[in-house]
């Protein structure tokens, strides 16, 4: 199966490709795109756009053009990361919780309804505040863990659905163990939710570590898109004039977000064979 | 039974349309229907007889599209007429129970409000008319008055079928087209619903429409039967003339494809092979490759025309030509 | 096609006053349905048994519980003379499931539409080591031809919704042969079929029911339908069977008043054009709160008081054949 083509044959999901895997790009190669130090700070201190720096300089001297290039790794990392873990854990409680039920299906639903209820940002933030090493693990680790109920809840309904088809039960008859069926007929029919899930994760968790670090609760001496737009706004970028500072960065952010909003789109074609013919 | 013509469909072609490609489901279809006469549609999946019901009322929602062809309803060609006149047409001149309605009642409003709306969105009722009408309707099929205020859950597949019934007869229109309307349901419900259905056809004189797949129920209950293959009339007939000498070998088949509950028990063959795409150009006759009796050079070159071979009895096969 | 003789009366499997009963509803606040009572039945070697019934008669839930998607409530199942207990060890299970195989009714989703045609095949023989390595797809190939899916090579590559509802059925019934079981249960497997389709799947199974020596269990609405195909005929209504006996027997005689009803309600265009007018007034019981007599009683034509007290107990009415009716005691 021809994943590369069928990601492309969609006008939308080939334009989030290409956005993305520009991004992918710029993480890999931030060494030779960049043409300083993101952390360097002899320069002349906020500077407008120029030829030197395309993007002028912060308040401490330090190149925005460098900043925005390495930065793309830790905000790709932490989203992507963050993605697949909240993901991963949705789909372990969502299955569980659907395929096996009873009590085990009742204490699931209780921790993930309480998770769900919570509201996200403020208890990133009250977590965020009480701890004290700030690294990229725990960032990851915060939203990881506020992020994940929503999916829970989805995949649970899904795979109630898909318990209840002929097939199943037929695999049932015909002699699988449980293990098989939840890997072979429960969950490849679940994959367009799933990845659709991530999708959804990574944009979340994109949109929290740059939320986290503006609030100035995340790892401010690392170099992210979010720590960026924290020390933009610190230093009032905009009533400097260096709008660039602030706007960048966010523009940045939002493309990320809407690139894997476009991916979306062909995630329904991969999975389902049966829409491919159309 | 009156021996006026209520409907007379002439040529007529619809279908679905899509982007890259088209499916031709009715072709060239023409007959009549008088006052009160009960017609029965047989015919399998993809045959097109839904979507010539539809068609017909002019309820075909894109990518369904009405090609060519005259539809006339007391008089009046039902193609012609602007969207706004035909709904003013419906439910008062005609009405239509869709396959499975009992799925399509909503399932949050009381059977009253929805015997209320099929009502007031064609004529102005009072209140207290309305009142009146939804009782009279309940009482006609047989189900209790309290059963207006229950949820349609509350209901038997059955019962929900047969308040839909109702709800098509709200308006005494002239006909009623009837999408397998019993088929979901289990036999002795479908008995007494089709029971009913004759005894307020004889009270009110509506003309029926009646399209299954089951032709042996079409033999007991219409007075014409006419077998659809690949989105044409293959044969027409009353019904006692079609059981007694099917002549299409399509419709032989499908008469001899039920196993019967008199008798001894013996093989018997259902008809072997699929229908057509209907997506494509069908040269000759579109039965031919799974036809036992076809000719060739002649039944796979031209498509025979529906012709009168009896009194009453028209078919459209080669095997024919000339009689 | 004559009557078949019982054949053998070894019997396949037995069912001895099986029970079996849902919840539903939350803490506090159950309900039991009472989808099957007292069941007693036996299949017995190369027959086709056919269970008819309405909704909401049991058919099904009998099917399932023999073929072990539910345990029974109560009751014994018996296998080859052998009780199968109601927790087995897996080990004992997957055997069971060597014998006990089902076909299901909606050809559109009995099978994975993500597996091919012939992996979803090949699963039955692995896990029940019917071949190995190559020999797998030999033996996919053959199931394939044997069950009238030409040709076999093309077929074996296609998924699910690249073929027609017959053939899929054709696949779904391929896949119950395949570890050559003694029984199959046939869950209403023609009902969601076109007519001219359903014949050709229910003569292809009496000749594989020739050849492989298998009993069915042929779960049905339609009462013309099971009379073609069976040897036997079982109805049940509202969790019980009501009658059963040689498929000739009970439909050309029926003794219980609903399998006369059943009879009267089907289409007969062969017996005058003319229908008769059938008294089908009433509802079928509801299953949680089952009357203490008998469960036809309130529709029934012949009802006499003491159907309201006691449900039957099933009486001989002919040669083989058996009904639960106060009229024959």
């Amino acid at each position: 199966m021809n994943y590369v083509k069928l990601f492309f044959s969609n006008r939308k999901s080939a334009v989030g490709v290409i956005i993305f895997l520009m991004f992918i790009a710029m993480a890999i190669f931030a060494p030779y795109i960049a043409p300083y130090s993101p952390t360097y700070m002899g320069f002349t201190a906020l500077e407008g756009p120029s030829i030197k720096h395309l993007l002028g300089t912060t308040a401490v001297g330090q190149d925005i053009f460098s900043q925005v290039i390495w930065g793309s790794r830790m905000s790709l990392m932490v989203g992507i990361i963050t993605g697949a873990i909240a993901t991963t854990l949705s789909v372990i409680v969502g299955l569980t919780s659907g395929y096996v039920g009873g009590l085990t299906d009742d204490i699931l639903m209780t921790i993930t309804n309480i998770f769900l209820v919570i509201p996200g940002l403020p208890l990133i933030i009250i977590i965020s505040a009480f701890i004290v090493v700030k690294g990229m693990w725990t960032i990851i680790f915060v939203i990881s863990i506020t992020g994940w109920a929503w999916g829970a809840r989805t995949l649970r309904s899904q795979v109630l659905t898909l318990k209840d088809r002929d097939y199943v039960k037929a695999s049932v008859v015909v002699g699988e163990k449980s293990s098989h069926i939840i890997f072979s007929d429960i969950f490849p029919n679940m994959m367009s939710l799933i990845v659709a899930n991530f999708f959804g994760a990574s944009v979340y968790a994109v949109l929290s570590e740059a939320g986290l670090e503006f609030l100035g609760l995340g790892n401010s001496s690392a170099v992210s898109w979010g720590t960026i737009l924290y020390w933009a706004q610190n230093n009032q970028a905009l009533l400097f004039g260096l709008w660039e500072w602030a706007a960048v960065p966010g523009l940045l952010i939002a493309l990320l977000g809407m690139s894997f909003a476009l991916m979306n789109f062909a995630v329904d074609e991969i999975t389902n064979p049966r829409l491919r013919k159309r | 039974m009156g021996n006026n013509t209520l409907l007379k469909v002439k040529d007529f072609n619809a279908g679905y349309e899509f982007k890259t490609f088209k499916t031709w489901a009715v072709r060239d279809v023409s007959f009549d229907l008088k006052q009160g006469e009960f017609l029965g549609v047989a015919g399998e999946s993809g045959c097109g007889k839904s979507t010539l019901a539809f068609g017909i009322i002019r309820l075909l929602m894109p990518p369904g599209k009405i090609f060519s062809g005259t539809i006339e309803f007391d008089g009046k060609d039902l193609i012609k007429l602007e969207e706004e006149e035909i709904r003013k047409m419906r439910w008062k001149e005609f009405s239509m129970v869709f396959q499975a309605s009992m799925n399509v009642l909503n399932p949050v409003m009381k059977v009253r409000t929805q015997i209320y709306n099929a009502i007031r969105y064609h004529v102005h009722m009072s209140p207290d008319e309305l009142d009146k009408r939804a009782k009279e309707l309940l009482r006609l099929i047989n189900v209790s008055e309290k059963y207006l205020d229950a949820y349609p859950h509350q209901l038997s597949g059955g019962m929900k079928q047969r308040v839909v019934i109702a709800m098509a007869l709200a308006l005494n229109p002239k006909l009623i087209i009837m999408d397998e309307p019993t088929t979901a349901l289990d036999v002795v419900v479908q008995r007494r619903i089709l029971q009913e259905i004759d005894e307020l056809r004889r009270k009110f004189g509506f003309a029926i429409i009646f399209i299954t797949h089951d032709l042996s129920l079409l033999v007991e209950i219409s007075d014409t039967i006419l077998t659809m293959y690949a989105g044409q009339i293959i044969e027409k007939a009353p019904s006692e003339k079609l059981y007694a000498k099917p002549l299409h070998p399509y419709t032989y088949g499908l008469m001899h494809a039920f196993p019967s509950l008199v008798g001894k028990r013996q093989r018997l063959h259902g008809i072997a092979g699929r229908p057509p795409d209907l997506s494509k150009e069908i040269k000759g006759c579109p039965f031919y490759p799974r036809c036992d009796k076809r000719i060739e050079g002649v039944c796979d070159i031209i498509n025979p025309k529906l012709v009168e071979i009896e009194d009453g009895h028209m078919v459209a096969c080669h095997l024919y030509d000339g009689k | 096609m004559e009557a078949t003789t019982q054949g053998n009366m070894t019997k396949v499997v037995e069912l001895k006053k099986v029970v079996k009963e849902f919840r539903i509803g939350s803490l506090g606040r159950t309900k039991i349905v009472h989808a099957i009572n007292d069941i007693d039945l036996e299949i017995r070697k190369n027959e086709v048994l056919g269970l008819v019934g309405e909704s909401g008669s049991g058919k099904t839930t009998v099917a399932r519980v023999i073929v072990r998607l539910y345990e029974q409530t109560s009751g014994e199942i018996i296998l080859n003379g052998k009780e199968i207990p109601k927790h087995m060890a897996w080990k004992d299970l997957l055997s069971y499931r060597k014998h006990v195989q089902m076909i299901f009714q909606d050809p559109f989703s009995s099978l994975n539409p993500l597996h091919s045609v012939g992996y979803g095949l090949s699963r039955p023989l692995k896990i029940h080591k019917i071949a190995k390595g190559q020999d797998i797809k030999a033996m996919v190939l053959k199931l394939l031809e044997e069950a009238g899916l030409m040709p076999p090579q093309q077929i074996y590559d296609k998924y699910p919704y690249e073929l027609s509802g017959g053939q899929r059925q054709r696949v779904g019934i391929a896949r119950a042969v395949a570890v050559k079981p003694q029984l199959i249960l046939a869950d209403e497997p023609t009902s969601m079929l076109d007519v001219s389709i359903r014949l050709d799947i229910m003569n292809q199974m009496l000749d594989l029911k020739e050849k492989e020596e298998v009993s069915y269990l042929f779960i049905t609405h339609d009462l013309a339908g099971a009379h073609y195909i069976s040897d036997r005929i079982a109805i049940m209504y509202a969790g019980y069977i009501v009658e059963i006996g040689p498929s000739d027997d009970v439909i050309i005689d029926p003794k219980h008043p609903y399998t006369q009803l059943l009879k009267k309600a089907a289409p007969k265009p062969e017996s005058g054009l003319e229908p008769e007018k059938v008294d089908v007034a009433g509802e079928v019981p509801d299953l949680i709160n089952l009357p203490k007599g008998c469960p036809f009683e309130p529709r029934c034509p012949f009802a006499k008081s003491e159907c309201k007290e006691r449900i039957p107990e099933m009486v001989k009415v002919g040669e083989n054949h058996f009904a639960r009716c106060v009229l024959y005691h």
